[in-house]
């Protein structure tokens, strides 16, 4: 276990790795009904947030998809 | 542009319409004939499209075809800003086509007032060069989108709500990025324009980038300086905007070829 440090949505924070995408946004407590989220400028499908883990200095957005309009 | 495309020189007057963005090197004479003899369509005329189909009228669009099934609501005013009181209860296709017939009467603007699905989607894009997807349901931006990739036919896309704007410009031509299921693919997106709300000029950032996109397009084609495939994220309240690719799912209903 080593701690590493993110950027999530403009936000730095410090995370014991190994930690996935899912649990980013369990631990942040982020209502996930209609989120996405993009780790380095890239989008990844909720379906691979579980396997997706993060490394040193990554940047993650989370944001809520609208559709409005 | 598309299959009825002619080429006429602009005539004296035209040059006056559209000196201001004809001094643009994004446009230029070429790039404004290609508009005239461009048709693109509208999918849903409120906070979204009825700004984008007057920008597009405004420009100089050839041929444009506005739908939308639903009527105009005093709730509406407060941002879809080409109707006013004298319009309520009207069609909203029928009442922007006669304000837009009042900017520019010789435009060869058509109106469907209906709301699209799967079949009736097929043919109404079928001539257009491209589809501004203006809409405010998850189930029928997901058919435009499936629609248009059918199609080959380049989208646009734009959404707004509470202080939020994003937008997405497809190809729809299979070079490789992903396309609006792919984004929505397992996200429960919500419905929020009733009950989030969303503050005027918001849906009208949408807009008017959706409508700079589409025409920087209409006037260059694929040569045009904008970004395919990027998820445009704006937040009104700071006055931020990131961009996101969109890789392609490999479980895609509509892009991802097994094969």
């Amino acid at each position: 276990m080593t701690q590493i440090k993110v950027n999530v949505n403009n936000q730095p924070m410090n995370v014991i790795s190994p930690i996935s995408l899912s649990e980013l946004v369990a631990l942040k407590q982020i209502n996930v009904d209609g989120t996405a989220i993009a780790k380095n400028a890239a989008i990844v499908s909720k379906r691979d947030w579980s396997t997706t883990y993060l490394n040193d200095n990554d940047t993650v957005d989370i944001f809520t998809l609208v559709a409005g309009g | 542009m598309h299959s009825h495309s002619f080429t006429q020189p602009l005539d004296k007057q035209d040059i006056q319409r559209y000196s201001r963005q004809l001094m643009l090197e994004s446009v230029e004479e070429d790039g404004q004939a290609k508009l005239a003899n461009s048709h693109a369509v509208v999918v849903g005329l409120g906070g979204l499209g009825s700004l984008v189909a007057r920008y597009l009228v405004g420009a100089g669009v050839g041929s444009i075809t506005l739908v939308d099934g639903d009527t105009v609501d005093i709730s509406n005013l407060q941002r879809q800003v080409t109707y006013n009181e004298m319009h309520l209860g009207e069609l909203k296709a029928k009442s922007l086509y006669n304000e837009l017939r009042k900017v520019n009467p010789k435009l060869n603007i058509k109106y469907k007032s209906l709301y699209v699905d799967s079949n009736n989607l097929p043919t109404l894009i079928s001539s257009a060069d491209c589809v501004l997807d203006c809409t405010d349901k998850i189930d029928t931006r997901k058919l435009i989108n499936a629609a248009t990739y059918r199609a080959s036919t380049p989208l646009f896309i734009a959404a707004a709500s509470g202080l939020s704007w994003q937008a997405l410009n497809l190809p729809q031509n299979s070079t490789g990025g992903g396309c609006y299921a792919c984004l929505v693919e397992y996200i429960n997106v919500r419905e929020d324009c009733l009950s989030k709300g969303v503050l005027g000029p918001v849906v009208g950032m949408a807009a008017c980038h959706q409508a700079t996109q589409a025409l920087l397009f209409l006037a260059k084609g694929f040569s045009a300086n904008i970004k395919w495939g990027h998820y445009l994220t704006g937040k009104a309240d700071l006055g931020s905007l990131k961009s996101f690719t969109l890789p392609s799912s490999s479980t895609c209903e509509v892009c991802h070829d097994p094969n």
